[in-house]
């Protein structure tokens, strides 16, 4: 540790240099209104010391005697930098940016301008977006950077979200990057691939961690997308970095901006399920293929046909009589996907006020969005506020605290893996039974149906489920800036997340889960999350050498409780709390809690302003590992060469800015889980009211990090005055140690072992490319990001293959591959189901000896396309997003579509079913209860290729005269308006995952992405 | 300067700090597992750990009974799991969950049963007793060898399949409990004889270690639960003088007597019948899909209903009174009923359930494994095996099977007076020993429906099921595809 502190305090000694100093005033103005501006920042270069314009866009800033260069930057403005050259008063006009070069980009313990960056760093800011209404903050990089991959993983409100950067570079542990707000690791429970809080009411689909913050107070989104940007966050940068960061107020007359918007939501997309009729039709054809196929026609020496219509044969086969009635009077229909469903509506306010005075700056807002989804029950109230105010004790120290409480009720519903799940269950309940009596009640008998395959019904499920998880949150922090010299600073941060889940499930007593006599269960859970950041940054210029240097100590401690316990037998319906249930049991209270602790430091380097030079490496410690391999370092170096300013680049015609650079580095994996190297008995496994234990984790003390060493290189350009800008970027990532649950010999005693096996890389290209096309009366702005991702596993244990359900490990294929036996259609002869062998030759005997790799779980390439147009008060936007070449394994196929091995009703296409007059069917001749078709197999792997308009907006700003002076525009938008996708893919949404890193292809019953359009209003005065 | 140093003393602090929260972080709901090994009270939990675990719906908590029922004649399976569907059909695949959880959980609880063999030898706490090492010793050889008896049972082609009985059984995993990382191994199987001989010594190991207690104040196993199942390894394996021997020890014991009704045993926790009950309370709810409550009680009991009587086992339930013995009946004007049909379902003509284990809600029934009618048929089919022909027959054959008979079939006269001595079987009733083991098998049908009896019993008397002899591959269930995928020294059964 003296190690570590001697490091810090070497950086500060750089801190010994003289006082000497002068003052310079000014005001600055818009070179085009002529208006003064107000909040510009005015720093000294190659130094930390700075200020601000006031409302009247004046400043008065000491320099110290050796420097001669004041910088001047505002957001949406060119920044200038001026010698001061012995005068006292400068004023400065500044002209809206073109070029955007000079962004001040968030780099994580710092901010730097666009064009000094060396890594590879994509930012996202609310312009970009238009005016989206996001459900989670964390929708808004969708489609927006090359190399990001975002999926929603369910249309449920509040659903968690599967984010990659740069493919996926785990198997075991998240492959979730780190999301940091403001300076805080956001409480990140990960479930396999997803981050999410809360029960799985089926597969992930817990809260998203990210659901109280309101997307309206986010200043930027930047992912830190290499190592060279990500290695300053060190064991938990290798998914890459997702930094959020909120408003503050800015020195200047206050501002006010109220926006509000309400729209309908609708799903994107239904399955088509048979009604009535059609089931009638395809069940008594599969029941008297039943009595064929088991010979009990024979048996009972009549037909099939009449073994299946007589009740004798029946109640001596089923137990029961199984046939309906083919009467056209006696069929009912209901449509079941539509009664679970509603249009849903949402409405959104939020209002804000910031400003400053010379010496304090504030930012508060408030908001409140409510939404019901079109699932009916599922429904979301999100209420926020945060207070931000910065405060200059004195020239040389500043304090600032920022508050954001939140909360939100959220009614969520089962979406997926639960097959009692409303959208699940009203696809696959009998349409042959009414819904409701002719009393109105619900009808919950399946007559004429013999078999209930669940209790409930799909409308009771709706009506008598309530899933209430309540999220309170306070997120807070307190810092306080240092100028130690003129040209080192000291920051020290603290914050802390305080995250409360409060769920109660009721399950009413005729509901599938609540049956007989209704269930409840409650739970909390509470995240405390802390973070202490120091940090000490020094800069200065010597001639033509820059230096910036941070060192930094950062410390995080994370404690969870959670408590859960469930009820059973209710007198009514109408008690919802747990304490009416006759029977109270399933109690559980657990705690756990891991802890960081990092040593970082970052030195950039730049001679002549246009040869720069990076290196950052943090020793991170954590609680997760075993004494041995408790430390990691992660170093990283990055370069960068801006051609365009060399004097041989001269003026280019054609580019007028060129930068090449390039980085390597090493970053880590930790998310495992928070004691995985221990050999430990667990409790909680109580006989008779005894309690018991069971070894439950095996000991591996050799468990470390997963470390990614990633290379990056990339052309950045700027061309025809600037109006087309983009980035052509490579890069390969190779993780090695890889944290794998290795299936085990059962004989073991466990199924599996997470160990530090296998190798994986992903490599790919990068391409975003900005064009304004227009610019003047009419303006067009086309931004346009495409990525490529080539994932291989490069080594696993031995060389073995690892199988998971559908997927595959298997050195030389993509994590996850598909490994399926291959469907071969109908044999037209008999109307069984066809398969080829490993060998490619057709059978019809089903063996998973047969499986080979086959499709793809990664696409070929995915990015998205935007287009903002603007004339006079006019202006329109549209977003695009696509997909190509990945395949998604439709689970929920091995239930709608099996000819009826089940109970199950069958999708529409499976009208076309073999008959022995219908020999060219599209599917095999249904048999009840009997595998025909239905067993895993290619014949539910469909290609999930996509293009779909994720946004389009058109508004109008009121001309001044008639506003008096307030900015006010009227705005219409839309969202998931249209979606291509390929005729084979018959899957609700192609942008479904089911969250499990190697599984995450593998879905079922996702709910589709929802559509919504909404009409808004956004003042600004 | 002041501020300097205000600003180097956080600099320490955290640096401090930095080195506490790394080491201030303990798992809060477990404890290492080698202290746990080490401390009588840890061995203990363990213990009670391996009930528990035993509590598994996928094995003796649920599915020991459910898939060889669903396998055999007395239920049909109407659920909408294609897995169990499978398993009705004997068409079950590799990767069906319920196979692999029966083989999974299974070798789980002969790793804590090894690994509490490992810890008693190893144990230095003075609290820890010779009475607790032999006690110990005992639950852990009970269990291993009870399991080991119901892996092979399934995962290998009958007893006698091949002559030697060198065929393909279940891996024997006995030498070290399973730890750390470093004691894996894959193992390939091991033939049949040699596993059933595994579960013989370990069973007859447990019966020594055993409490002699008819019940024990804990429910835990007794030496008769262990003498059970050696009952059921020689039954199994053709020996039925040594079952004969098993079962009279456990008569001759005098702990166990039949309840007055049939459905005593299913209505009263540990009845007098009870020789090993796996006990479940509302507690332990294995959930909604899975167990043998879920499957067996009907919707309106809060279960699934997925698993039927069928009609043949109401065929069944009728002949218990043999034609001879019926006219007998009608020509004294008596009345007869098989109270067994109270434990199906009457009450609702849609459902065809069993109402044995009739708390689908809580799913807080006890699960019966072994007991006392079960013990008394096999000694009577046993007696029947050893004995020459018919007439060597002893007569505690028939009492032990009138025994059984008479507690369920009610004779009454006209003034409701008892007659049961009308369905009583004596000698001279049976023309030859086969007759007489075809009542008993009847008789064992009915009294332990929907307990997982009838399969094995097919099975090991070599009778069809379904049609099918005990030997057809279908029968046999498939090695798990999890265990064939991770381990390649592991050989897939014929036929998957």
């Amino acid at each position: 540790m003296l190690k570590r502190l001697a490091l810090l305090l070497l950086s500060m000694a750089f801190a010994l240099s003289g006082f000497a100093q002068q003052t310079v005033t000014g005001v600055v103005t818009d070179a085009q209104s002529g208006d003064p501006l107000a909040g510009v920042t005015v720093l000294v270069q190659g130094t930390t010391t700075g200020t601000s314009t006031d409302v009247e866009g004046r400043y008065e800033i000491t320099v110290p005697e050796d420097r001669d260069v004041l910088e001047f930057s505002f957001v949406g403005f060119e920044t200038i930098t001026e010698e001061i050259d012995g005068r006292s008063e400068i004023n400065i006009t500044m002209g809206e940016d073109t070029q955007q070069l000079d962004d001040v980009v968030v780099t994580g313990y710092g901010t730097l301008s666009r064009r000094d960056i060396t890594s590879s760093i994509g930012q996202v800011s609310p312009e970009d977006l238009g005016d989206v209404s996001l459900n989670t903050a964390d929708e808004a990089i969708q489609g927006r950077i090359s190399g990001v991959q975002f999926t929603s993983n369910t249309g449920a409100l509040g659903s968690s979200s599967t984010i990659r950067i740069r493919g996926a570079s785990s198997i075991t542990a998240s492959t979730s990057p780190l999301v940091v707000v403001d300076g805080i690791p956001v409480t990140n429970p990960t479930t396999g691939g997803s981050s999410s809080v809360g029960a799985g009411l089926g597969a992930d689909t817990g809260l998203n961690p990210l659901v109280n913050l309101n997307p309206n107070d986010i200043e930027s989104y930047e992912v830190l997308k290499d190592a060279a940007a990500s290695a300053i966050y060190g064991s938990r940068g290798s998914n890459g970095v997702i930094l959020i960061t909120t408003k503050e107020g800015r020195e200047g007359a206050q501002q006010v901006n109220i926006r509000s918007r309400a729209g309908v939501v609708q799903e994107t997309n239904r399955y088509d399920m048979m009604n009535g009729e059609e089931f009638t039709q395809i069940w008594n054809d599969a029941g008297i293929n039943f009595m064929e196929n088991e010979g009990l026609g024979e048996l009972f020496g009549v037909s099939p046909e009449q073994a299946w219509n007589d009740a004798g044969i029946q109640g001596a086969v089923f137990g029961t009589d199984f046939s309906l009635s083919e009467d056209p009077d006696d069929i009912e229909s209901a449509d079941w996907m539509d009664a679970v469903t509603q249009n849903g509506y949402m409405q959104e306010t939020s209002a804000s006020v910031s400003g400053g005075t010379e010496r304090t700056r504030y930012y508060i807002s408030g908001n409140y969005r409510w939404e019901e989804g079109y699932v009916r029950n599922n429904e979301q109230n999100r209420y926020s506020a945060r207070l931000r105010v910065d405060h200059d004790l004195s020239d040389r120290v500043r304090v600032g605290v920022n508050l954001n409480p939140s909360r939100s009720d959220n009614f969520r519903v089962y979406s997926s893996n639960a097959v009692a799940a409303p959208y699940t269950f009203g696809a696959l309940y009998y349409p042959n039974v009414p819904i409701r009596n002719d009393d109105g009640t619900l009808n919950y008998s399946v007559a004429p149906n013999a078999n209930v395959a669940f209790s409930g019904q799909p409308v009771g499920n709706v009506e008598g489920v309530d899933v209430e998880s309540n999220v309170t949150q306070l997120l807070g922090s307190a810092n306080v800036e240092v100028n130690l010299t003129e040209n080192t600073v000291f920051n020290s941060d603290f914050s802390f997340d305080l995250f409360q889940l409060q769920e109660q499930i009721r399950q009413g007593e005729n509901t599938t889960d609540g049956s007989p006599n209704g269930q409840g269960v409650s739970s909390n859970d509470q995240y405390r999350n802390y973070n202490w950041n120091n940090t000490v940054e020094y800069a200065n210029t010597f001639g033509d050498h820059n230096i910036n240097a941070l060192a930094g100590i950062s410390l995080q401690e994370t404690q969870n409780t959670s408590f859960s316990a469930t009820a059973r037998a209710f007198p009514s319906d109408r008690l919802k709390n747990i304490s009416s249930g006759a029977d109270i049991n399933d109690a559980t209270g657990t705690g756990t809690s891991f802890s960081f602790a990092g040593y970082l430091s970052r030195i950039n380097y730049e001679f002549k302003e246009r040869y720069q030079l990076s290196f950052t490496g943090r020793v991170d410690g954590s609680s997760r590992f075993s004494e041995e391999n408790q430390y990691g370092f992660f170093p990283a170096v990055s370069a960068g060469w801006i051609i365009s300013d060399e004097p041989f680049f001269g003026d280019s015609p054609a580019f007028d800015f060129l930068k090449l650079r390039a980085s390597v580095g090493q970053t880590g994996n930790a998310e495992i889980g928070n004691f995985p190297t221990r050999g430990l008995v667990g409790y909680g496994t109580d006989y008779d009211g005894v309690p018991g234990g069971r070894v439950t984790q095996l000991e591996n003390p050799d468990l470390k990090w997963e470390k990614t060493t990633q290379y990056d290189a990339a052309l950045e350009f700027g061309a025809l005055e600037s109006r087309l800008r983009g980035t052509v970027g490579y890069y390969l990532k190779n993780t090695d140690d890889l944290l794998l649950d290795v299936p085990i010999s059962r004989v073991n005693g466990f199924t599996s072992l997470t160990d530090n096996i296998g190798a994986v890389r992903n490599h790919g290209l990068e391409f975003e490319l900005t064009a304004d096309i227009f610019q003047g009366d009419f303006n067009w702005t086309s931004a346009f990001n495409i990525s490529t991702v080539n994932n291989e596993v490069t080594r696993l244990v031995e060389g073995e293959d690892q199988i998971f359900g559908q997927n595959l490990l298997r050195e030389g294929e993509p994590l996850g591959q598909f490994y399926l036996v291959r469907y071969a259609g109908v044999n037209p002869e008999n109307g069984n189901a066809q398969w080829l062998t490993a060998d490619g030759e057709v059978t019809e005997d089903y063996s998973t000896n047969d499986r080979v790799t086959v499709g793809s779980p990664f696409p070929e390439f995915f990015g998205g396309f935007s287009n903002n147009f603007a004339y006079k008060n006019l202006d329109a936007s549209v977003f695009f997003q696509f997909s190509w070449g990945n395949d998604l394994y439709r689970s929920d196929g091995e239930f709608t579509d099996t000819n009826l091995n089940s109970l199950f009703n069958q999708s529409t296409r499976q009208n076309d079913y073999w008959t022995p007059e219908n020999t060219d069917a599209a599917n095999p001749r249904p048999i009840l209860l009997t595998d025909n078709g239905s067993q895993a197999s290619t014949r539910f792997l469909e290609d999930a290729s996509y293009l779909r308009l994720k946004q389009a907006s058109i508004g109008y700003t009121l001309p001044a005269e008639l506003s008096g002076g307030a900015d006010v525009r009227f705005f219409a938008q839309g969202m998931n308006l249209l979606t291509f996708t390929k005729d084979e893919f018959n899957g609700s949404d192609p942008e479904a995952a089911s969250g499990g890193n190697i599984q995450s292809t593998d879905v079922f019953f996702q709910l589709p992405q929802s559509r919504s359009v909404m009409i808004g209003v956004d003042l600004t005065f | 300067m002041k501020i300097l140093k205000l600003i180097l003393a956080t600099i320490v602090l955290t640096g401090l700090a930095s080195c506490d929260i790394l080491d201030s972080q303990e798992p809060q709901q477990s404890l290492p597992t080698d202290e746990v090994v080490g401390d009588a009270s840890g061995i203990d939990n363990l213990v009670t750990g391996m009930y528990d675990g035993l509590q598994d719906p996928a094995i003796s908590g649920g599915n020991f009974n459910v898939l060889p029922e669903i396998m055999a004649d007395n239920v049909s399976w109407s659920g909408s799991f294609a897995n169990y569907a499978r398993q009705a059909s004997k068409s079950m695949l590799p990767g069906d969950g319920q196979i692999g959880d029966w083989w999974a959980i299974s070798y789980r609880e002969i790793n804590t049963a090894n690994v509490l063999l490992d810890a008693i030898g190893e144990i230095d706490d003075p609290d820890f007793t010779e009475a607790d090492r032999s006690l110990t010793e005992g639950e852990a050889r009970f269990v291993r060898g009870m399991l080991y008896f119901e892996l092979a049972r399934v995962f290998a082609k009958p007893w006698g399949f091949t002559g030697d009985n060198s065929h393909n059984a279940v891996p024997l995993r006995v030498d070290e409990g399973v730890q750390g990382v470093e004691d894996f191994q894959n193992l390939e199987r091991d033939d049949l004889a040699s596993v059933y001989a595994q579960a013989e010594e370990d069973l007859q190991e447990a019966a020594d270690l055993l409490p002699d207690e008819g019940i024990r104040s804990d429910n835990r196993a007794t030496r008769y639960a262990a003498l059970g199942y050696l009952k059921r390894l020689e039954m199994t394996r053709g020996n039925f003088e040594e079952a004969a021997q098993y079962a009279d020890e456990i008569i001759s014991s005098g702990n166990f007597s039949l309840t007055d009704n049939p459905a005593g045993p299913f209505e009263n926790e540990f009845s007098t019948e009870s020789i090993f009950e796996i006990i479940h309370t509302s507690q332990d709810n294995p959930g909604v899909n899975d167990g043998q409550n879920a499957f067996y009680a009907d919707t309106d009991r809060g279960g699934r209903g997925d698993i039927q009587y069928s009609a043949n086992y109401v065929e069944a339930l009728n002949s218990t009174v043999t034609e001879q013995q019926q006219s007998e009946i009608e020509a004294e004007g008596y009345t007869v009923t098989d109270t067994r049909e109270n434990l199906i379902t009457i009450d609702n003509e849609d459902v065809n359930a069993t109402v044995k284990f009739p708390d689908g809600v809580n799913n807080a029934d006890n699960v019966m494994n072994l007991r006392y009618a079960a013990v008394l048929l096999s000694r009577a089919e046993a007696l029947v095996e050893t004995a020459t022909d018919i007439n060597d027959v002893p007569q505690e054959a028939y009492d032990r099977l009138n025994e059984v008979r008479t507690r369920s079939i009610v004779v009454t006269d006209e003034d409701g007076l008892p007659q049961n001595s009308v369905i009583e079987f004596e000698d001279g009733d049976f023309a030859d020993r086969q007759e007489m083991i075809d009542a008993i098998l009847l008789e064992r049908r009915v009294e332990l429906a929907f307990e997982g009896d009838r399969f094995y019993t097919l099975k090991r008397r070599g009778l069809e099921i379904d049609g099918l002899s005990p030997d057809d591959n279908s029968i046999t269930f498939p090695i798990p595809q999890g265990e064939i995928d991770a381990n390649p020294d592991m050989d897939q059964n014929d036929g998957y």
